[in-house]
């Protein structure tokens, strides 16, 4: 019966079942929702991200085999965010696993068709600093579950996968400073001071790229413009909130313009006791073997957001690095209410990323459009090399940090309240980026590390500017 | 669905095949078995394969079985594994080396060696606390010494200079006396491996 019925309109009988096809193909290999995988991978800009579904988003993501060359890429994502939520088990899990496939996968088919057209089109290994920043995650999953054999080797492949392969870049091949420095921190568990030492001294040594001071110099120019804007909008708030037809109350005047300087050593509400039994005011301080063996409090303080890869060229034959751009530089950490000292820029993801080396796909790069242009010109290959696609891969790991900070200090076993104040570029006190975290257990024997990660607007509480404001006051 | 697929003759309408056959194309694998002594060209980097897993294991295993210690013993020696210590850069379990050791003498040595199971030794002592209880039937029997801890350390170095990889490995096993710490049996296995990132990832 029901085959005569649809004898008698077969034609949109046909192309209604190659849709329903097409459509159960797409459910059943189906990735997670555009909407929900967009909220998953802008989740360091939500002020109230829902972390456990941006790590199950990406995971879909990573799991679904219409996403296969994607596979690593999505790792990557799930494992940053797993991090960045504090979710260590679901970051070894995704993280492992991702490792594993980015050190043992190889589809010599599709780098073949990459190398000739498309370069999207081989399976994802991510940049050097991206591929180090896993390795990364995976050694502090594996530090901070107490596993420091495959703390140190993680944080040893972090190094290796660091280490570009061009010459362009040679002299940047140990610049992870991060991990070296966790590697550092690592070897100390292990009981071998020396190795520690070694590394330390590698975590010091900071590489400038080339045109690098020249590009901060414009940054800082273009933040102190920016920055008095701010003031002026502050100002205008506060006095449109004060003055209005309906004052709010409480409200606080942010349009000091307060410097890291100003900092006070106590905030306002700070214990009667200051817990910092001991601390470092500079890299020199930090990095020795003693202090790092002492400190008993270590905070990994994420800032930004990483850079951006991007398609150039007139016929998107170049991924470029742009930095995306964020406020915060400096950090300062407060433990209890109580100056504990500054958190020290072990990894600036930029910098790492423009680092990577460069010179093999400029080449090929080159080579591919040079070869495009002339078969244009001819005839009758002309009209099929016009379709000839040599585009540039554009994908990269878009929820990194943009820059790693780690504070490290001895203080009292206990409970303790990490605060953070942050500055920008040129040291002006950022008070909508104040970070507060509550309930920090240090246990008498061992050690806690604590990944915090900072956010404008994300507190309400503005307790510097409250003190600047008392302090002012009574003057 | 062939019947939604049919066209004005009753035939299956090519569309709708070429996207089925497309739709299954693309959710299927293939799978075949390979020989594990075999190196798979899908096998990239320095790392250790199962070939060397497989060769390392049977060498060491070999060398073990001829020593005297094992040979002249009047009665099997009884050999504890211990855990083998990683390291290297890579992540391995150093202990499954040595177990596939055991295997490997136990099925060639002929007897001439023992093995305590200590990995049951929480379920063994479980099943003597149920066989004193009378709950199973059996003796409670005292569980056996050993007489040798059969140990090893994996060891890497690595470089990275420009496009070529290199990787070490120093894979040592010993045989240490229970009764005196001395060893009486150690053996190595080097390997180093030289890799090349493919152009694409440059």
């Amino acid at each position: 019966m029901l085959y005569y019925m649809f004898k008698a309109r077969l034609p949109s009988v046909c192309l209604a079942g190659y849709v329903v096809l097409l459509v159960g193909g797409v459910i059943g290999c189906a990735p997670a929702g555009k909407d929900r995988v967009a909220a998953a991978l802008s989740v360091r800009h939500t002020l109230s991200p829902d972390y456990r579904d941006a790590v199950l988003a990406m995971d879909e993501c990573r799991q679904n085999p219409k996403n296969l060359k994607d596979y690593a890429l999505w790792g990557m994502c799930g494992t940053t965010v797993a991090v960045y939520a504090g979710d260590v088990h679901d970051a070894n899990r995704i993280g492992r696993e991702t490792f594993l496939t980015v050190q043992k996968y190889e589809d010599k088919d599709s780098e073949t068709m990459a190398a000739l057209g498309n370069e999207a089109v081989k399976f994802f290994k991510g940049e050097p600093h991206e591929r180090s920043m896993l390795d990364f995650q995976l050694g502090l999953s594996a530090y901070q579950q107490g596993n420091y054999e495959d703390a140190r080797v993680f944080f040893l492949q972090s190094l290796l996968a660091a280490a570009t392969r061009d010459d362009d870049a040679a002299e940047f091949r140990e610049d992870f400073r991060l991990g070296h420095y966790w590697l550092g921190r690592t070897y100390l568990k292990l009981g071998e001071p020396d190795n520690a030492r070694v590394c330390f001294e590698k975590a010091g040594v900071i590489r400038t790229r080339p045109r690098e001071l020249k590009e901060v110099e414009t940054w800082r120019r273009e933040r102190q413009r920016a920055r008095q804007e701010e003031i002026k909008l502050e100002a205008i708030c506060y006095k449109n909130a004060t003055t209005g037809k309906e004052p709010v109350e409480g409200v606080v005047d942010l349009s000091q313009l307060l410097t890291r300087a100003d900092l006070p050593a106590q905030l306002a509400d700070a214990a009667p006791v200051n817990p910092v039994q001991q601390q470092a005011e500079d890299p020199e301080a930090f990095l020795k073997p003693d202090f790092q063996q002492q400190a008993n409090l270590v905070v990994v303080v994420e800032l930004g957001t990483g850079p951006i890869k991007y398609l150039a060229g007139g016929e998107h034959d170049r991924d470029e690095i742009a930095p995306a751009l964020f406020k915060e530089q400096f950090v300062d950490v407060y433990i209890d209410g109580h100056k504990a000292g500054p958190a020290f820029c072990l990894s600036n993801v930029y910098n790492e990323a423009m680092t990577r080396g460069v010179k093999t796909r400029r080449e090929r790069q080159a080579s591919k459009w040079l070869a495009k242009q002339v078969a244009k010109r001819m005839p009758f290959v002309g009209l099929v090399a016009g379709a000839w696609d040599i585009s540039a891969d554009p994908r990269h790991v878009s929820v990194l940090p943009g820059q790693v900070h780690v504070f490290a200090a001895r203080v009292t076993p206990g409970l303790h309240r990490v605060s953070l104040r942050c500055s920008d570029i040129n040291s002006s006190y950022l008070p909508r980026f104040d970070v507060d975290r509550n309930f920090i257990a240090v246990p008498p024997e061992n050690e806690a590390v604590v990944l915090v990660s900072t956010k404008e607007n994300e507190s309400n509480a503005y307790l510097l500017a409250q003190a600047a404001l008392a302090d002012a006051a009574q003057k | 669905m062939l019947v939604l697929g049919l066209n004005r003759r009753g035939r299956p309408c090519l569309a709708v095949l070429l996207g089925a056959a497309l739709v299954a194309t693309g959710c299927t694998g293939s799978t075949k078995r390979i020989d594990p002594d075999r190196l798979s060209d899908k096998e990239v980097g320095t790392g250790l394969t199962s070939q060397d897993f497989r060769s390392v294991c049977q060498r060491m295993a070999r060398s073990l079985t001829a020593i005297q210690e094992i040979q002249n013993a009047n009665s099997p020696p009884t050999v504890a594994i211990e855990p083998v210590v990683n390291r290297s850069s890579e992540l391995i379990d150093g202990t499954e080396f040595a177990r596939k050791i055991r295997t490997e003498m136990i099925k060639h040595a002929e007897g001439r060696v023992q093995f305590v199971d200590r990995e049951l030794t929480k379920a063994v002592e479980e099943e003597n606390r149920a066989k004193r209880r009378g709950k199973v039937t059996g003796d409670d029997a005292v569980r056996e010494g050993a007489d040798y801890f059969l140990t090893g350390r994996i060891f890497s170095i690595d470089n990275t200079t420009g496009k070529t990889a290199t990787g070490y490995f120093r894979l040592s096993f010993r045989l240490t006396k229970a009764n005196s710490s001395v060893i009486v049996w150690e053996d190595d296995y080097e390997l180093k491996k030289e890799s090349t990132t493919g152009h694409m990832y440059r």
